[in-house]
Order: C-alpha cells, then sequence, then structure tokens
C-alpha cells in the first residue's frame, strides 16, 4: 500500500475551508449555548450532597428563543439550576430537534451520558422515552404533555385548556361576526384538545358562535407560512384568532394587524406565554404556562428521592396555566363580558367549574 | 361578488407567498446560467432577513432595514465567491457550510441581543391599502431585468457562454470567473431582498431560521422553470397557489365536506373500512411540493441545464 502524498497545496486550501468554516460555525454556535447557560449560572456547588453530581437535560423540538412554549421551558430549567444548586456542566439543552428520529437520539444521547433528570418538553416525547425508559433505570424522563406513566417515566399534564377556555370566552364575546377561528402547528392532541376547549368557552357566552374549521401549516416556527394560513380564516369572518404555536405566533399578529381597521376590529389571542405584548394593539389576552414551579418540584422531589411519577394535570388552580387581559385593550372588553369571563375564572380555581380535557 | 372578493384574494395570497421565491429565482436563474449553483440561497436569505430585522430595529428605518439586507447578500456572496471561484472548492459543499454558518451566526447574535424581548421592529411593515406589501410588484422589474440581460445583451451571452462552456468563452476573451462573480453578487442581492420580505416586508419579527427551506424551494424553483425568467415565475406562482390552495381547503373545512358528501352517497362505512374517511391535513400540505413535481415533469423535455452547472473553470 502506498500513499499519494503528493496533495497539492490548491488541493489543502480546497479541503481546508470547509472544515474551516464549520469549525467557525460550531464555535459560534457554542459561544451562543453557553452564553444562554451563564446567565442562571449559581456558581459551584456547596452541598454536601453534591458529591455526587446530579445531572439535568432539556430536550426541544423548536428553539429556545421562540418567547413560547419553548423558551418557557428554557427560563425553568435554568430555575431548576437554581434551585439544586447545579454547576453549568450538569445542565444541558438541546434544541431544534424536529425530527421524530432527532427528537429520539437526543433524548438517547442524554439518556446513555447517565443524566438523571431529563425534560422531554412535548408530547412527541413520550413514545421513544417510554420506549427506552426500562434500559436506563437510573433516569427519569419527564414528558411535557404527556399522558403516560411507568416506573421512571412521568408525565407533565399542563392543563392549557383551562386558560383556553376563558380565551375562548373572551373571542365569543368580543365578536361582531359571530365567527372565530384557530391556527395551530399540528393537529396532535394537546392542540386539538386546546382547540375544543376555547371552542366550549365560546359556546359558554354565545351559544350560536361559529368556530371555523382549524387551519394547521405543520410549522411551529415559519412566521410567513402562519400568516398565509390566517388569511384565509378572516377572510371567511372570523374576527378573533387563537393560535397554538412556537415563534409563528407573530405570523397570526401580523395577519390580525393588517386586518384590523377601527371599523371591523379583528383581535388575536396568546398561548403559551404572555404574548400581550408582541402585538398590543390586538392581542386580548393571554394564558401562559408557567413551567417553574412544576420543574423545580419534580427535580427537587426526583433529587431526595420522593418523587413519584402521576399523571394530575397542572392547571389555573396550581397557577401553572394563567390567564392575562392585555392591559391595553382592557377598556374595550364590555364589563359584563368581563364579570362573566372573571367568574369563571374564579370558579375554575375553586375546582367547581371542570374544563374536560379530550383524551389525545 | 363574494366569488370575485375571493377569488381576488386568493390569487393576491398566492402572489404574495411567492415573492421571496420569486426574488431568489431572480437571482439564482443568472447564478446557474452562468454556471454556479448556489445552495447557500437558503442562508442568504436568512442572513438578509436578520440584517433587515435588526437594522430596522435600531434605525426605526424600514429603508435601512433594506438596504442592510442587500448588504448581507452581498457580503455572503462574496465569501460564496471567494472559495468556490478563488480557490476552488466545490460549490455544494461551501453552499451548504455556508447554510450552516448563518443559521449559526443569526441563531447566536439574536439569542446575545433578543433574550428577553421580541426582535419586532415596525407595528405595521410596508404596505399598500394594508394587503399588498410593497416589496411584491417590486419583484416584477427585477425579473424583467433579468430576462432583458439574459437575452438582450452582450453581457447576457458572455454569461450564458460562461455557463454552457466556460473554456471556449474564456478562449474568446470573456473572463469567465468575473462574470460568474458579478451574478453571485447579483443573486445575494436578490436573495438578501427574499429575506427582508420574509422580516421587514410581510411581517414584522425575526424568528430564528426563518427562512425555512424556501432557500431550497427557490433552487427547485429555477429547475422546475427550466432556468427562464418566465418558467421561473410560473412555476413560483404555482407553489405560492398551491399553498394558499393548502389553507384555504382548510379554512373551508374541506375534509368535513368531504365526509358529509360521503354520508349523503351512503359511501362513509366502506369509506371507513378502507381508511378513507377522512382527508389527512397531511395531503393539503403536499399540495405545492406535489404541484411543482408535476410542473417539473411536465417541462423536463423542453429545455436542459447549463452545461456547465456547478463546474469550476480555471484559466489555463
Amino acid at each position: 500500500m502506498r500513499l499519494n502524498v503528493r496533495i497539492s497545496f490548491h488541493r489543502l486550501l480546497q479541503l481546508s475551508v470547509p472544515a474551516a468554516l464549520t469549525g467557525v460555525f460550531c464555535l459560534l454556535a457554542g459561544c451562543g449555548r453557553s452564553n444562554t447557560a451563564g446567565k442562571a449560572s449559581v456558581g459551584s456547588a456547596g452541598k454536601g450532597e453534591s458529591s455526587k453530581p446530579y445531572k439535568v437535560a432539556l430536550v426541544l423540538s423548536g428553539s429556545g428563543t421562540d418567547h413560547g412554549w419553548n423558551q418557557d421551558a428554557v427560563v425553568a430549567i435554568h430555575q431548576v439550576q437554581k434551585a439544586l444548586n447545579l454547576p453549568d456542566s450538569d445542565v444541558s439543552i438541546k434544541e431544534e430537534a424536529t425530527t421524530p428520529t432527532a427528537q429520539k437520539s437526543n433524548l438517547q444521547a442524554y439518556a446513555s451520558q447517565g443524566y438523571n433528570l431529563i425534560f422531554g418538553h412535548g408530547e412527541e416525547y413520550e413514545a421513544p422515552a417510554l420506549q427506552m425508559a426500562p434500559d436506563y433505570p437510573n433516569t427519569l424522563f419527564v414528558i411535557s404533555s404527556g399522558s403516560k406513566t411507568a416506573a421512571n417515566v412521568t408525565p407533565i399534564v399542563f392543563k392549557l385548556e383551562d386558560g383556553a377556555y376563558l380565551l375562548g370566552m373572551l373571542a365569543a364575546g368580543m365578536s361582531h361576526t359571530g365567527k372565530i377561528g384557530a391556527v395551530g402547528a399540528q393537529p396532535i392532541g394537546p392542540v386539538k384538545s386546546v382547540f375544543s376547549a376555547f371552542a366550549l368557552g365560546a359556546k359558554a357566552v354565545n351559544p350560536n358562535i361559529t368556530i371555523l374549521p382549524a387551519v394547521y401549516t405543520n410549522d411551529w416556527e415559519d412566521v410567513n407560512l402562519a400568516h398565509t394560513a390566517t388569511l384565509p380564516l378572516i377572510q371567511r369572518g372570523a374576527d378573533v384568532i387563537v393560535q397554538d404555536l412556537d415563534s409563528a405566533s407573530q405570523g397570526v399578529f401580523n395577519a390580525v394587524q393588517q386586518s384590523n381597521t377601527p371599523q371591523h376590529p379583528v383581535y388575536a389571542l396568546g398561548t403559551n406565554n404572555d404574548q400581550n405584548s408582541a402585538a398590543p394593539d390586538v392581542v386580548l389576552a393571554s394564558a401562559p404556562i408557567d413551567c417553574t414551579p412544576v420543574f423545580v418540584k419534580i427535580a427537587q422531589d426526583a433529587r431526595a428521592g420522593t418523587f413519584h411519577p402521576s399523571a394530575v394535570p397542572y392547571g389555573l388552580p396550581q397557577g401553572v396555566i394563567g390567564f392575562v387581559l392585555n392591559p391595553q385593550l382592557q377598556s374595550r372588553i364590555p364589563a359584563a363580558l368581563l364579570q362573566k369571563v372573571e367568574s369563571a375564572e374564579k370558579q375554575i380555581q375553586q375546582g367547581t367549574l371542570q374544563v374536560p380535557m379530550t383524551a389525545p | 361578488m363574494h366569488w370575485l372578493n375571493f377569488t381576488g384574494s386568493v390569487l393576491l395570497q398566492s402572489v404574495i407567498s411567492a415573492t421571496p421565491l420569486l426574488y431568489a429565482a431572480a437571482g439564482e436563474i443568472l447564478v446557474q446560467r452562468s454556471g454556479m449553483v448556489n445552495v447557500g440561497l437558503e442562508g442568504m436569505m436568512l442572513g438578509g432577513a436578520f440584517a433587515a430585522s435588526l437594522t430596522a430595529y435600531y434605525t426605526h428605518s424600514t429603508l435601512a432595514g433594506l438596504l442592510a439586507a442587500l448588504l448581507a447578500g452581498i457580503v455572503l456572496a462574496m465569501l460564496l465567491g471567494l472559495f468556490t471561484l478563488k480557490i476552488p472548492a466545490d460549490q455544494i459543499v461551501i453552499g451548504v457550510v455556508l447554510n450552516l454558518l448563518v443559521l449559526g451566526i443569526t441563531g447566536t447574535l439574536y439569542r446575545l441581543l433578543f433574550t428577553q424581548h421580541r426582535l419586532i421592529t415596525v407595528q405595521m411593515p410596508l404596505y399598500f391599502h394594508k394587503s399588498l406589501p410593497l416589496l411584491t410588484p417590486c419583484v416584477a422589474p427585477c425579473m424583467l431585468l433579468v430576462g432583458w440581460v439574459l437575452y438582450k445583451t452582450r453581457l447576457g451571452l458572455a454569461l450564458r457562454a460562461c455557463g454552457e462552456n466556460p473554456e471556449s468563452a474564456g478562449a474568446a476573451g470573456i473572463r469567465v470567473n468575473l462574470i460568474r462573480f458579478c451574478m453571485l453578487l447579483w443573486g445575494g442581492c436578490m436573495a438578501g431582498m427574499a429575506g427582508a420580505f420574509l422580516s421587514i416586508g410581510n411581517g414584522s419579527a425575526f424568528a430564528e431560521n426563518m427562512s425555512a427551506g424556501r432557500g431550497f424551494i427557490a433552487l427547485a424553483v429555477v429547475t422546475a422553470g427550466r432556468w427562464t425568467p418566465g418558467g421561473c415565475t410560473l412555476a413560483a406562482l404555482i407553489f405560492g397557489f398551491a399553498g394558499v390552495l393548502n389553507f384555504e381547503g382548510q379554512a373551508i373545512g374541506l375534509g368535513a365536506r368531504y365526509r358529509a358528501l360521503l354520508a349523503h352517497m351512503h359511501l362513509l362505512d366502506a369509506a371507513k373500512h378502507f381508511n378513507l374517511a377522512h382527508i389527512p391535513y397531511n395531503l393539503f400540505l403536499a399540495l405545492p411540493y406535489a404541484a411543482t413535481l408535476f410542473l417539473l415533469m411536465g417541462t423536463s423535455r423542453s429545455t436542459a441545464a447549463p452545461a456547465a452547472l456547478g463546474r469550476p473553470y480555471r484559466r489555463n
């Protein structure tokens, strides 16, 4: 065997270019990650139990900067880090796993590296987690929006339906045309359930309200696609639009802003996060999810060894789901409607009104 | 009147959703006719989108945002030109690397600057009557310019020669790599405009990876349009139209209507048996891609690709 070592300088340059560029990219991406993690850094661990490292990971299917579903989890994981006093090196986040293959392999990667607690932020992580959980008995898999439990798999059932019900009431009361609509990314269980709670709330205020068929874009992040998807709903008369999207929600807001006139007001509603400031001229209210209390509680119990998997829903009564009116538009809401919504909110909080969750 | 309104809005929306593809294709036609393949189109679009949004955010000027997008496109095109023409490394590989590089840079900067609040630039971007983005009609002169340059000027003749047979063109005294570089810069400008349309032209915010694969669709549009401005315009419009039809179909509840029709024809049980009782929404989503493929099938015999597409040229 003889290797041809006469590689020309030119050829060497050709080869080095992609390598160098890729290196630069990795470096930049690395900078970004460590920087976001550094924001919540708490210094070195000082507790006695920290002699044995406790490693926590979060896997996301979207971008951690989506000002919605994913970003909320990033905030929560930093609070977990603070609460457990973990060093930066023991907390890790993987984002943008858009395919089932990537989602599964990200989950698997953390499990095989011995992470003690892995948050899979989305229903899509449930099936792979249940499948691999028996192989990693020392790892606790926490699946946001999941529904099934196993020995070391627990769902966090976010009852966004509580908030969606109130948004539906507001939508039906504010609609002049008697038509409202919804835009989602994928018709998965949690999204469909949120939309049906929205419809239920709307019907509670106006039994004759027309809820147009929901439009799905198959993309949580494509802003312009969501924009295009919203316009047919408005064209068909919907004047209040709810959405269940990540970054793409801004496209819905833009479409609503574009169609909104003083003669024919059109409104949007926020979900997953307080999105009132994203388009303060059209977003009436938001139903935010606050992952932090649940994430921290689970992490603390899991570390103490007292955690038991369960599918208890976390909703408005637990303070995990909220309902926030946009102060800029609050004056436009009739007092009678506001009173109805507020009394329903109170009833949900006290448990006298149970918003149903349709089984995924 | 309702139908007229409906049709009008569908056509308008088709043109609007085709706009970024049209811009990107207007650039890529000349790039490919001169014998280059710019796979970095996606990255250039994303770079343009970010530069536009960021500049408009800090200067409060949409025009400055547009200029920044053009500049970002040009800078990225120069980078691409440096590596594919000067060195010359593989065009596909460099293009892919450029896409990753821009995704990383924009994502990192976005995270550094905008973790707490969104990057929202203007409340209402450039619109005619709040329904037609100003940048949409502007794409027509760009496309016409491409056609004019390609078929009516000496430059067009020279660049087509570079794409078909760069060695002969070089022998005839044409500076092949200079022409290719200029076309890359034009391609960068147009990709930057396409990006600006996404972030400040039709919306008002930047999101990570907001080009969402449109650069690759634009590459497909150029191939489907057989490297001609007319063909590419048609391909982009069909793609846009199919995309809008998909949402219209969902909004009028085509699925429910289909079920009602089945029930009316007493076929619902039979359809359920064969798992045909409901139209999956994915079928609607596949519409633009299916339409483009269909188009590609219909036109594939008429013209061939530039003979030297993707082949580097080195002077002897």
